[in-house]
């Protein structure tokens, strides 16, 4: 039973993904005095992309074609593991919150190596890129994930979600110095405004366009889906261990319906958050980059000195 | 057990003697022929007279490399027996000194080095006849690679059952000499000469500090034996002095930084099956030399101890993945990597001593496994990648990544294998090296235990630093595998690549890489066996990891962390499976091949790809603090003023930091020192007589 | 005793110390002028309201005036007169370059743990929430040093030194929080 809720659960995290983008869009069009497209167009732009015949570049290798699927498999593992409207579920048990920074490492792996495999200049400088940032941002998402399983004394999210409701509401400077880091690393992951535009083609700012500039049809709806999983991936874990009050915790239908409600709600409220900071600054210099996951890093290591300092014994 | 031991070490000896057949081989199957004369085979004497040379030549590869794979067997067998068996069994050779036999020890401990060593010498015994074939055509000796080969495998099985200490230091050495030997093997190159002196000597410099180790303990001992010298209680001074001695001597050989210097220069001028035993297994004799010193002779540790080994560890991580990025020769690269290695494994034991130190013995026995693992996966993956890194050489004569391109084209096989390798060694799920890894951010993770505020702010930060490390080793290697085997062929080598006919040198990295899987899907079989070596040292062992069964992973409790390797792989499995139905289902519509996109201007050319230092440009802009660099555009103008350059020539060069700032002044200081003492050398016999007179009327009033 | 056992007020004294150290690295980091001024009142404003927040909850009355001064000096008058100054003396476009920024933030992430570190055997301060808030001002102290001493500009080393000045009225107010 337990299983089969959190399948479904997967399920409908996948399904969501794309609605939760196209919020993103919708509000930021608003923002910026533009009229917004219908908040379903990401399905049915990836609907016609998976209609779509494929082009393929001749010079491509195996590890091309084979690199959409890893991208995408591992963000749906990912989505498996992290508590959507539910916790305690078994798939939780089935790998921590490291092995989810294992598993995004996995999908980049594999996506800088198509970005480098036709041998064409801009896949890469992104790949390159996406290496730089990446090396930048995983110390300061560790600091942040183990000053939250410090405190808690798990890696397992569903325990660490208990833990934090079971604590009931504590001021914790660590858990908002924490959040701060976290959330500066996941608009770098996820290619936000202002490391990453994810709405340009133009050649010298681009990083994830760049590496999946030669994909098209079903592959490149597999790599969309992927990143949109990605992004509200972060959106959840962000949301969830840092303000779980809502989630169900047994698998009564109101509970489950009522915890879904309560993560829609927070998402609807991220979902604004972000657009604004995005329409709010400009996107930095490549390397600005490093002062931008630096500054992340420090918040992360904030948080775990004053976890040290001010919070036990 | 023992007994196969000593027939594994029997067989590599066999083979060097078979190998030296080599050295006049004409003669040798003339008088192998007349000798199976005598002894009445006359049909093995027909076959040998008959035998063209070059056959004759094979068979004695075959010969000698196939008496290396048996000696593995046996020592992966006598390993598996030792680390399984619930006693050790000790024994004795008559040889060394006449007071001091051998002694001889098979332990736990040992018996799972020996594993290792076994692992990777029977992966080199299959992949060497393919590959050092084509040393014949260079005009090298392959009696001396065979022969030094043997003796660097029987030393270094030696070194892990040896049981007192002067054993153990006739085995080091005979280690570290028949290895200098392997990297000076081509020696027509001055920069290969650099290199083997510099290996020389630092490998004398290490034993120096062993001697001494061992002489501070033995000081307070009554024997040589380690049984005496675990019997001695050392005043804490002392057993610190121990311990810094031993980290040094160790430290040296296993390329701790700053130690390291030796280990970028000569493991990529041996040849490629040598530098995969070098990087592979050497280095954890060395971490196995660290381990039965400390955690076994020395016994009860300080924490101040671990906090040393745990920085020095660090270190090395960091700064091995950041300078193995930047490099373009592969097998630097690797040897780089290697260091970051070795500073992972040592980052779980100085966490394992600061958790013993401490009192919290489960915790300490998670940092010794985790180390452990990472010692056995390091062997499996770095021995395949420096075999492999061997087949492109052997394939293309280039090891520089700036000239290869598109091998997964040209090498298919061996491609797969490379990228098996590269993603274990990025600590990526659902390999070996991420279960390592894995265990080590665990045991960082259990610092709550801790009572010192500092500790428990200090070994996060570490722990930080080997995200960053695992980040970067993972940009290397996807520059490994994006520049040397996607894209597009940089150089006719390259383009005209053709995979190996031979299948030894498919076989043996393949064995290594199904091990990788194999290591990655089952960590909880082979945390159990490690139980037996934590048992042994440190009196406890991980049972709480494999509590709930082979399919779950918790090193501490199923609440704190749990990681199930099947379930992930079979999903990983599944989901594989299910997307190459996708990708070649019938009814999909198949893709449109067309070139690539060139912006509209045509002509994309391989020179317009993104070359090896490109690709690593950012962090060597961001973390340049770090690095010695030297940069160098020139431009050559075209003769009118306005136009794009006729040419332009980059030149980089990077040197390790620890050059200037360590070894240079080292080195000022040392030859100022010589010239000071050799001033007493005055070239005058008078002096030297004077000297002499002196010396005597001392001696004579001491006496008196 | 952990943060959990503590009251609100507690707890939300301990929050503000710790964004006050992280205005004090936000100075370390900042390279222009005017933004530094911005971070100083901050700090100050944070101040105030610490001193607030414990003359509510500990009832003294006293703690009020003290807060309102520091409201009206430290984020609103001193910030505004170097504000003036620094276009008087037309420097406000002068950018400090800083050498290796990276090394600095580890120097002040020590210096962090270190003030703990010293403070720690301090046997007086019993109760152990009010040892870590002294930390947390000591720390502050301490930065205030590392920014005077990593900056070349008089503007810079004036508002250091102000900083330095605001650990130490924060260790005074934050004692009374614990103090019977």
């Amino acid at each position: 039973m337990a299983w089969l809720i959190s399948f479904f659960e997967t399920a409908l995290f996948i399904a969501l993904a794309p609605l939760f983008c196209g919020w993103v869009k919708w509000v930021k069009c608003l923002l910026q005095n533009r009229r917004p497209p219908s908040v379903l167009q990401p399905y049915r732009d990836l609907i016609k992309l998976f209609r779509k015949r494929p082009v393929i570049a001749a010079e491509a290798s195996w590890v091309f074609e084979a690199a959409p699927y890893v991208v995408f498999v591992t963000a749906v593992f990912a989505a498996g593991i992290v508590p959507f409207a539910a916790h305690h579920l078994p798939t939780a048990k089935v790998a921590d919150l490291i092995v989810l920074v294992g598993f995004f490492a996995l999908g980049r792996f594999f996506l800088t190596l198509a970005g480098m495999d036709l041998g064409t200049a801009f896949g890469g400088m992104g790949s390159s890129r996406e290496m730089m940032i990446a090396s930048l941002a995983e110390p300061a998402m560790l600091m942040a994930v183990f000053t939250l399983a410090i405190s808690a004394s798990t890696t397992n999210l569903s325990e660490a979600i208990h833990w934090v409701l079971e604590t009931g509401l504590v001021l914790r400077p660590s858990f908002v110095f924490a959040l701060g880091g976290l959330t500066l690393v996941a608009i770098a992951e996820t290619g936000r405004i202002p490391v990453d535009n994810p709405a340009t083609h133009l050649e010298l700012t681009m990083v994830h366009e760049a590496m999946i500039l030669e994909y098209s049809g079903k592959y490149l709806a597999l790599l969309e889906w992927g990143s949109q999983i990605k992004l509200m991936l972060y959106g959840v874990l962000i949301s969830n261990i840092f303000l779980p009050w809502g989630i169900a915790e047994d698998f009564e239908i109101s509970h489950l319906g009522f915890g879904l409600a309560a993560i829609v709600a927070k998402l609807a409220v991220l979902g604004i958050a972000l657009p604004t900071g995005e329409t709010l600054v400009a996107k930095m210099r490549v390397f600005r980059y490093q002062e931008f996951l630096g500054f992340a890093y420090l918040l992360s290591l904030l948080g775990m000195l004053s976890h040290v300092i001010l919070e036990v014994n | 057990m023992i007994v196969l031991c000593y027939f594994g070490l029997i067989a590599a000896l066999l083979s060097g003697a078979v190998s030296l057949v080599l050295i006049a081989p004409e003669w040798s199957q003339r008088g192998l022929a007349r000798l199976s004369g005598h002894i009445r085979l006359q049909s093995w004497s027909l076959q040998l007279t008959r035998t063209d040379p070059k056959r004759f030549h094979r068979a004695v590869d075959y010969g000698a490399f196939g008496l290396l794979g048996l000696s593995g067997a046996a020592v992966i067998a006598s390993g598996l027996g030792a680390l399984l068996a619930d006693n050790a069994m000790f024994d004795q050779l008559p040889l060394g000194l006449p007071w001091l036999r051998w002694h001889i020890r098979l332990d736990a401990l040992s018996g799972f080095f020996l594993m290792v060593i076994g692992v990777a010498t029977l992966a080199v015994s299959l992949y060497g006849p393919g590959y050092v074939r084509s040393f014949r055509h260079g005009g090298y000796s392959l009696a001396a690679l065979g022969f030094c080969t043997a003796w660097f495998i029987a030393g270094m099985e030696l070194v892990v059952i040896s049981d007192d200490a002067f054993m153990f230091m006739v085995a080091w050495e005979l280690m570290s000499v028949a290895s200098y030997f392997l990297v000076a093997f081509q020696h027509e190159h001055a920069a290969n000469r650099r290199a083997s002196f510099l290996y020389l000597l630092m490998a004398v410099v290490g034993a120096i500090h062993l001697i001494l180790a061992f002489g501070v303990v033995a000081a307070f001992a009554n024997g040589f034996t380690f049984d005496a010298l675990r019997a001695t209680h050392l005043s804490p001074l002392w057993a610190s002095i121990a311990f810094g001695l031993a980290l040094i001597g160790f430290g040296m050989k296993a390329g701790l930084v700053p130690l390291h210097a030796w280990l970028p220069e000569a493991h990529p001028v041996a040849p490629s099956h040598i530098s995969a035993l070098m990087s592979g297994v050497m280095l954890k004799v060395a971490v196995y030399g660290f381990i039965r010193f400390v955690f076994d002779i020395l016994g009860d540790g300080h924490w101040e101890w671990g906090v040393c080994t745990l920085v020095l560890g660090t270190a090395s991580a960091a700064l091995g993945a950041m300078y193995a990025f930047q490099q373009n020769n592969i097998k630097r690269l690797l040897a780089y990597s290697s260091i970051e290695n070795i500073g992972i494994v040592f980052m779980g034991l100085g966490l394992s001593m600061i958790f013993f130190a401490q009192g919290h013995r489960e915790l300490g026995v998670i940092g010794l496994i985790a180390a452990l693992y990472h010692v056995v996966n390091h062997a499996v993956f770095k021995t395949l990648l420096f075999l492999q890194a061997g087949t492109v050489l052997h394939q293309t004569h280039e090891g520089n990544l700036e000239q290869l391109g598109g091998l997964v084209k040209r090498l298919p096989r061996t491609s797969i294998i490379v990228l098996v390798g590269c993603v274990a060694i990025s600590g990526l799920p659902p390999l070996n090296g991420f279960v390592s890894e894995w265990l080590t951010f665990q045991t960082a993770l259990q610092v709550s235990a801790l009572d010192s505020g500092i500790l428990r702010s200090v070994i996060p930060v570490a722990a930080a630093l080997m995200a960053l490390t695992g980040a970067v080793t993972a940009a290397a290697f996807v520059k490994v595998y994006g520049v040397g085997f996607l894209g597009q062929p940089r150089s006719r080598h390259a383009a005209h690549a053709r995979e190996t006919r031979h299948l030894g040198m498919m076989a043996g990295p393949a064995f290594l890489a199904a091990l990788c899987v194999l290591l990655g899907v089952f960590p909880g079989v082979v945390i159990a066996a490690l139980g037996h070596v934590s048992d042994e040292l440190l009196g406890e062992t991980l049972a709480s990891a494999y509590a709930n069964g082979w399919l779950w992973l918790t090193p501490v409790s199923q609440n704190v962390a749990s990681y199930s390797a099947p379930i992930v792989f079979l999903a990983c499995v599944a989901a594989a499976s299910i997307g190459y139905r996708l990708l070649t289902s019938p009814k999909a519509v198949p893709a449109v091949r067309v070139p690539r996109w060139d912006c509209g201007f045509g002509g994309l050319s391989a020179r317009m790809q993104y070359t090896s230092s490109a690709f690593s440009q950012p962090l060597r802009r961001v973390f340049h603090p770090l690095f010695e660099l030297r940069e160098q555009t020139v431009t050559t103008p075209r003769g009118h003023l306005l136009g794009t350059p006729a040419r332009l020539d980059f030149r980089l060069e990077i040197q390790d930091r620890s050059w200037r700032h360590l070894y240079e002044p080292l080195v000022r200081w040392i030859e100022a020192a010589a010239r000071q003492i050799g001033r007493i050398q005055t070239g005058n016999i008078r002096t030297y007589i004077a000297y002499s007179f002196f010396t005597l009327l001392a001696l004579l009033a001491v006496v008196s | 005793m952990g943060l959990m056992q503590q009251t609100i007020f507690e707890q939300a004294v301990l929050f503000l110390a710790a964004l006050v150290v992280f205005t004090s690295f936000l100075m370390l980091a900042q390279r222009r002028l005017f933004p530094l001024i911005g971070l100083f009142a901050w700090q100050g404003l944070l101040l105030a309201a610490t001193t607030a927040l414990v003359a509510y909850n500990r009832d003294y009355s006293h703690l009020y005036i003290s807060a309102l001064i520091t409201l009206a000096i430290k984020t609103l008058v001193i910030p505004w007169m170097l504000r003036r100054w620094i276009i008087q003396l037309d420097v406000h476009r002068e950018v400090e370059s800083l050498l290796y920024p990276s090394y600095v933030m580890t120097a002040a992430s020590s210096l962090v743990l270190f003030s703990y570190y010293v403070v720690l055997p301090i046997e007086q301060l019993s109760a152990l929430a009010s040892r870590n808030a002294i930390a947390v001002s000591l720390a502050v102290v301490l930065l205030g040093m590392l920014l005077m001493i990593t900056r070349r500009q008089a503007v810079t080393h004036v508002i250091g030194f102000m900083s330095i000045e605001n650990g130490l009225f924060f260790a005074v107010s934050i004692r009374w929080m614990w103090t019977n």
